[in-house]
């Protein structure tokens, strides 16, 4: 059962517009979302969360209608965004007491338990606390109160590698031990190399790629091959370096790229796994060269 | 959900409210062994009310706390609902140091002024939804809605003046004094005028508030 479905949302700015976007995102499923910045990763988990007015979709979160003339729906949401506002003058502990009652699936135990992972001193006060710090008590609230969705919107920016190790633990731990879905952007593509099921690629507001990960690493290859001319035409390439005879490119297809080339008799073929990293950053480059053009 | 939200609300100004309540404490002992008018009294009251609502906007730092209660599971009609009321409720205390102030102090007090204090609270508080409105408009796109809607109010202010119309709040030898919205000499009539005006401005700041957007602020 979808978790998450999110129909035709759009939202639109005087300078940038969202969507529409249609996705849906089923309990245990991880979903990495990625995207060069400004590609509207931030302006998705807002509108997600409520926190800006969509101009138009229609969500259902855990099987409730997100909307913003109600508030309950959000109880099932985990959220860590690039900011998390908190009270200041209060410390770390004050604002779990506040903000707990909120939560009826609220568990302090839980809560005082992931401080202690995450060495967080809930004793001080917020204000005193650093960007990482911060981030840390997010991560508290949001894991807190076992959410069905967790939206995490670049959680790890400002935490020490430490702590980034400890958070992705926790995330994998969650995910295991619960029927949790999972929305996760962020630009360290190796944090959701190992998490995500899913990979979806947003770029100027919309989403160009919505792929398996482990198709993604099945299908894509770096293809080598040796001729004396670089050979035109070769099916599913996204990227091609020549240095006669020796010639290497990126295909989104070894398959179908590897056939034309037996197929056309050249010799030497030979095909290598790409990382994750590697695909996807091939993957913006694409569509940054597409948007430049149009 | 409003309980939590109203005593969130009251947890985050305590400090204030506290500030507040010795403020005018202190002040109905000073003026009223001075012997100073219930009017006097009322001007320096607000004066504190206005300072510390605003004190409390930076200090409890209210643009992130609205930014907070967007994330949490609440409406924006609760918000506002919640906000407003403690809000008027703080100036509800001040009301009564006033009643209480006009009892203790002015011999000659009775329940015939309710009008008057009345109309003086309500203008108090039609001051403060007027600038909430100016605010709220900041989290709209043109950004230059909320200048707009100053510049007009200042130019609305400055016709009436012009005009010999008293508006809001006017500094005076005995402190800052209120005016009601209409000079009319029947009291009850000033305050239905009042009630009307501020409920509608409440509506417009309620409906401008649940349609923004609470991130852009």
């Amino acid at each position: 059962m979808a978790v998450l479905e999110i129909s035709q949302l759009t939202k639109n700015y005087q300078t940038f517009s969202l969507g529409p976007i249609d996705l849906a995102l089923d309990a245990g499923c991880a979903m990495g979302l990625i995207g060069a910045n400004g590609a509207g990763k931030t302006t998705l988990f807002r509108c997600l969360m409520g926190t800006v007015r969509r101009d138009h979709a229609t969500i259902t979160i855990d099987g409730k209608s997100a909307i913003h003339t109600q508030g309950l729906w959000k109880q099932q949401i985990g959220y860590v965004g690039d900011y998390t506002p908190l009270f200041g003058g209060w410390s770390g502990k004050r604002n779990l007491a506040t903000i707990a009652p909120f939560y009826p699936d609220w568990s302090q135990e839980r809560a005082e338990q992931l401080a202690g992972r995450l060495n967080l001193d809930l004793n001080q006060k917020v204000k005193h606390y650093s960007t990482g710090q911060r981030a840390k008590l997010a991560i508290i609230l949001a894991l807190s109160h076992s959410p069905k969705l967790l939206l995490m919107d670049e959680p790890t920016s400002g935490l020490d590698p430490v702590s980034r190790e400890v958070f992705m633990e926790l995330l994998f731990e969650q995910m295991a031990s619960e029927r949790v879905a999972l929305l996760y952007a962020t630009h360290h593509i190796s944090e959701i190399e190992q998490l995500a099921d899913r990979l979806v690629f947003i770029s100027n507001g919309r989403i160009v790629r919505d792929e398996i990960k482990e198709d993604l690493a099945e299908t894509w290859r770096r293809v080598s091959y040796q001729h004396d001319q670089p050979l035109a035409d070769i099916p599913n390439v996204m990227s091609h370096k020549s240095d006669p005879p020796y010639h290497e490119l990126i295909s989104d297809n070894a398959e179908i790229t590897m056939r034309f080339l037996s197929d056309s008799g050249v010799g030497g073929i030979e095909s290598s796994r790409l990382s994750i990293e590697k695909i996807a950053v091939q993957i913006l480059r694409e569509t940054a060269e597409e948007t430049h053009h149009v | 959900m409003y309980k939590q939200l109203l005593l969130t609300e009251f947890a985050n100004s305590r400090n204030l409210l506290l500030l507040a309540l010795i403020a005018n404490t202190f002040f109905l002992i000073l003026m009223g062994a001075r012997g100073q008018s219930l009017i006097a009294f009322m001007g320096v009251s607000m004066t504190v009310y206005w300072i510390l609502l605003m004190t409390s906007a930076v200090i409890g730092a209210e643009e992130k706390r609205l930014q907070l209660y967007a994330q949490l599971p609440l409406t924006a009609a609760e918000v506002s609902y919640a906000i407003w009321f403690s809000i008027l409720l703080w100036l509800g205390i001040h009301v009564c140091f006033w009643l209480l102030y006009g009892f203790m102090f002015e011999p000659e007090f009775t329940f015939n002024q309710a009008p008057e204090i009345a109309s003086a609270a309500i203008t108090m508080a039609l001051f403060v939804v007027l600038i909430s409105i100016g605010l709220d408009l900041g989290a709209f796109k043109p950004g230059y809605l909320r200048w707009l809607y100053f510049g007009s109010l200042a130019g609305l202010l400055g016709l009436a003046m012009n005009f010999g119309f008293s508006v809001g709040l006017l500094a005076t030898d005995d402190g800052l004094q209120i005016y009601p919205l209409a000079l009319l000499a029947d009291g009850w009539s000033a305050t239905l005028i009042a009630i009307v005006i501020l409920a509608i401005a409440l509506a417009a700041d309620h409906l401008i508030y649940i349609n923004s957007d609470h991130y852009l602020r």
